[in-house]
């Protein structure tokens, strides 16, 4: 860098008081320029990544609140002229978008406390009890993670198919009622713990599932607010199992409602991002509310694990 | 030759806290200079501002002659040592010591002369092909130290280096450090918290609390003539005993009593100690200072003749140490425990009463309010 | 041992394995080995096994134009996916790396793609789109239909499937970067390396462990991608969208081949299988760990 160059010539003897201090008053002004420089560049350089980042969402929304109309001119409109909620109501009144919701959150909801008991269960089993095979199943609980959705969809449509149960809610469900990756993230969670705490409580008279209800659970709080956060979201946005087994409206989830409005009529247009905006924010409200939790309780594990 | 010197050098974090206040240090080329004190006394602190990772609030850095507050921490011409070592860990014990001499484009050949020959020095060559994920900490701090000695640096500058080894492997490198000072002829900057650090490999002791400097001193010097209280305590183990007193003038003498006049206890000044009191201290409050190998028994007191100027104080053993060398005893008064360090032969056991005589020629007085030792520049 | 026959086999720890082990058994391996049979047979419109046909299905596949140009595709899809969305990830995690004013702002808005579903996106990348309304069109003062353009729809969509991976990937690559050790950075500061030379030689290889971690689970779900190449393209135009994923849905319940359909899922498991055992085979040799 250039001041070192300048600096150098200023040795100890030759300068005068007056003259350090007037370089030193202009040295912690540079620095400070150059501080504020670089906290501004940071600050730019993310609000333009983020902006192309979010531009989709942005646009979508700018979108569901722009008459119908505004949208067809050839110059660029980024922002509606006279904005409108008629697309909301519209979106609403063109498909059944409220049985669409209810749908996706009793689906969602079931997955997410289902997964979260299941794998609690077995990962207590896991790590807190002696069994035979107890390796050998680990292994197998994890080699399905290996086992793409694809391998196995066919089959469980033409299963499921078979046993009557298209176009019902427990076939939106059940299929989802576990996760490899949710028994090995509890799993890593409880061997965190000493086996002591097992053998204390026991020592109590505290029966396993007491010990799991009152004990695991209010420790593993971080775990489970993550896997909740994590599942929920990716229930909500499931889209191919969904789309094969539902046919009627009142089964179907709000991912493959909405693809209803997606017709090629273009006046609907707005009206079909009105509904993706609408559909959008439970799940982004939740990431937003449980982001933290996400964070702690699963990425800080994964890097380590 | 290398020459650092620090002019009321500050560093505040926010507007209203000096971490560091006015540091003024000379630092002569070939010193072994340590800043020692209690955490959060600003000594890490001060020396991240040398080598340039925090900036200077205020004050002069000078090195060799050039200000050097504003160079990047790279043209600084300073290697360090960090406390938890930094290694790279994704690169061998071989990259981790050659890495600064990459940087800058040292040639391939002289690269690996120099860290063959530095691993000789640390006897590491046997690991240049390891991961620091695979070194013990011993082996760890080996290669730490190597990658900073690899270079010729003006200085070295070390961050509590060995805090995180265990006491023999400490007491090891203790040594080695002190060789290494002795080999390199470099000067070397070394933050510690550990007092017998301090005492066994520092030319000069800076003691720091709370961001303002206590004093600077050889080791030796630091040890018997403490600035004031707090570096009076701070270094010896076990610490210095401290009793509250006064002192008064009887018949011509000086004397300072422990507690007030109706304790009985007291003991006489003599030559220019009395004199000092006298002058400084006449009728105030003071705290009486004295380490525990500076107490005697009647008849060691008797031995060395000062036992007609203290009187003996009569106190209970609490707790009895027997290190071997030495036998500490420590009694409880005045809500304080003090300690005693006496010959391993002394039979007395802990209940037991004995008598105690302190050497008035080794005393410290401290005056009660500015806790400054009243001796101090007198002496030096 | 020295229980002897008093010692019976305890059950208990197996009624807590019993829920998970009930839905991996129905839902996941017996459709697996039944997947693996049903590629073995030609089958009715109901997906009933029908005629036993060894191998043929297989044959069939791989001597097919259709199947090899959705091979090549899906590969030159998870190609830009993969880097794309890793690119992205990493861009984020560095530039989010330091404090600074609004950051969690910003780190809430690189991640939130990960909470956004595959078909809401492609609804909106189809308007964006959008040959005279959209606003790609617009902004590049273009005529283009990308989407109905052989040369630009694979690209399209892979790009949206980058942008909605890329979420998860800043997650993973934030926590790797907080992982590394701070005082290295000082060191090699001190060291005299530059802030380009410590990205290179500091962060990058710190966060190796998590990169081989994060590309495997983004290979995986790559070949995965469904709902936006049903919205946006429906494998066309001329198939050059087709991939794998799409082509079983399509065979599957489209032309009701389902033994064809299945062998096809036995395909897309072996490649997906393999490259991932190559990719765990060279992290073995390459990826550093701290």
């Amino acid at each position: 860098m250039s001041q070192s160059n300048d600096m150098a010539l200023r040795s100890q003897n030759t300068i005068s008081r007056e003259e350090l201090l007037a370089l030193k008053k202009e040295m912690n002004a540079k620095a400070l320029t150059r501080r504020r420089i670089r906290t501004g560049s940071r600050l730019a350089l993310n609000a333009v990544v983020a902006f192309v980042m979010l531009l989709p969402l942005l646009y979508a929304v700018s979108i569901a609140f722009m008459p119908s109309g505004e949208l067809f001119t050839t110059e660029l409109n980024l922002i509606p002229q006279s904005p409108t909620v008629q697309n909301f109501i519209d979106a609403f009144t063109n498909v059944p978008l409220i049985r669409f919701i209810l749908n996706s959150f009793v689906m969602a909801g079931c997955i997410t406390i289902g997964q979260i008991i299941t794998c609690a269960l077995a990962a207590f089993a896991f790590s807190f009890l002696e069994f035979k095979g107890k390796g050998i199943l680990f292994m197998i609980v994890m080699a399905t993670m290996m086992v793409p959705g694809e391998a196995t969809i066919i089959s469980n449509y033409l299963t499921v198919g078979n046993l009557g149960m298209l176009d019902t809610y427990p076939v939106l469900i059940v299929p989802y009622l576990t996760s490899a990756m949710g028994i090995f993230l509890f799993r890593q969670f409880y061997m965190s713990f000493p086996m002591s705490l097992y053998e204390s409580a026991k020592l109590d008279g505290c029966s396993n599932l007491r010990f799991i209800v009152s004990i695991l659970i209010p420790l593993t709080k971080s775990a489970i607010g993550a896997m909740a956060v994590y599942t929920f979201i990716n229930a909500w946005n499931m889209y191919m199992w969904p789309l094969l087994v539902t046919g009627s409206n009142s089964m179907r989830t709000v991912q493959i409602g909405i693809s209803m409005l997606n017709s090629v009529d273009s006046q609907s247009i707005t009206m079909m991002i009105a509904g993706v905006v609408i559909v959008i924010i439970p799940s982004i409200s939740i990431f937003i509310v449980g982001q933290k939790q996400l964070i702690r309780g699963m990425f800080s594990g994964a890097v380590k694990g | 030759m290398s020459e650092i010197i620090l002019r009321n050098v500050c560093k505040q974090f926010d507007n209203a806290h000096y971490a560091v206040k006015d540091f003024n240090l000379d630092i002569q080329d070939r010193e072994f200079i340590i800043f020692v004190g209690p955490s959060g006394c600003g000594k890490s602190t001060t020396l991240r501002m040398i080598a340039g990772l925090e900036d200077i609030s205020d004050g002069e850095l000078w090195i060799d002659g050039e200000l050097c507050n504003y160079y990047e921490p790279k043209d600084r011409g300073l290697s360090m040592v960090f406390q938890n070592y930094a290694l790279y860990p994704n690169m061998t014990v071989y990259g981790n010591l050659a890495y600064a001499l990459k940087i800058r484009k040292v040639p391939k050949k002289e690269i690996d002369e120099k860290v063959r020959q530095v691993a000789k020095t640390l006897e590491i060559e046997h690991l240049l092909d390891r991961k620091p994920a695979a070194l013990s900490g011993g082996q760890k701090q080996r290669v730490a130290i190597g990658s900073a000695i690899i270079r010729k640096p003006k200085a070295f500058l070390m961050d509590e280096p060995l805090s995180n080894l265990d006491a023999k492997l400490r007491a090891q490198m203790r040594i080695e450090l002190a060789k290494l000072h002795k080999d390199l002829a470099t000067t070397i900057i070394y933050v510690t918290h550990d007092q017998t650090e301090a005492m066994t490999l520092g030319t000069r002791i800076v003691v720091m609390k709370d961001g303002v400097v206590q004093q600077v001193e050889a080791p030796i010097q630091l040890y018997n003539h403490p600035a004031n209280l707090f570096v009076a305590g701070f270094i010896g183990s076990p610490s210095m005993n401290f009793f509250d007193g006064v002192v008064e003038e009887e018949s011509g003498k000086a004397v300072v009593y422990f507690g007030d006049r109706t304790s009985g206890r007291k003991l006489y000044l003599k030559g220019d100690k009395a004199e000092t009191a006298l002058r400084r201290e006449l009728g105030r409050q003071v705290v009486l200072g004295v380490r525990p190998e500076d107490i005697y028994e009647y008849e060691e007191a008797k031995a060395k003749g000062f036992h007609k100027d203290t009187v003996g104080a009569q106190v209970r053993i609490s707790a009895r140490e027997m290190l071997g060398a030495e036998v500490v005893l420590y009694f409880d008064e005045g809500g304080k425990t003090h300690a005693v360090r006496l010959s391993p032969e002394n039979e007395t056991r802990t209940g037991d009463w004995i008598d105690l005589y302190m050497d008035p020629s080794r005393i410290h007085i401290f005056d009660k309010e500015t806790e400054e030792n009243i001796f101090y520049r007198e002496e030096i | 041992m020295n229980t002897g026959k008093k010692k019976k086999l305890n059950w208990t720890p197996y009624c807590y394995l019993i829920p998970c082990m009930l839905v991996f058994a129905v839902f996941l391996f017996y459709p697996f080995f039944k997947t693996i049979y049903l590629s073995l047979f030609l089958t009715d419109k109901m997906g009933q096994a029908k005629i036993f046909v060894g191998l043929e299905n297989y044959i069939d596949l791989l001597t097919s134009e259709s199947f090899r140009n959705s091979l090549k595709v899906t590969l030159i899809f998870v190609v830009i996916v993969v880097v794309g969305s890793m690119l992205l990830g990493l861009i984020a995690a560095v530039l989010c790396n330091k404090a600074f004013p609004g950051i969690r702002f910003f780190s809430t808005a690189y991640a939130l793609p990960m909470a956004i579903a595959s078909s809401s996106a492609a609804m909106i990348f189809q308007i964006m789109l959008h040959p005279t309304v959209g606003i790609v069109n617009k902004l590049l003062g273009l005529d283009i239909n990308w989407l109905n353009n052989p040369d630009t729809a694979l690209y399209c969509v892979a790009i949206l499937t980058a942008w909605l991976n890329s979420g998860i990937n800043f997650l993973y690559f934030s926590a790797g970067l907080g992982n590394i050790d701070e005082t290295i950075y000082e060191r090699a500061s001190v060291d005299g390396a530059s802030g380009i030379q410590q990205f290179f030689s500091l962060t990058l290889p710190g966060l190796s462990p998590i990169m081989f971690y994060t590309l495997v689970v983004n290979v995986i779900q790559a070949f995965q991608s469904f709902g936006q190449i049903k919205i946006l393209t429906e494998g066309g135009p001329d198939e050059t969208t087709n991939v794998i994923v799409y082509s079983i849905y399509r065979d599957a319940f489209f032309n009701y081949r389902f033994g064809s359909a299945a062998a096809q899922s036995v395909i897309l498991f072996i490649i997906v299988m393999i490259i991932t055992l190559i990719m765990f085979r060279i992290e073995k040799k390459g990826v550093s760990y701290s």
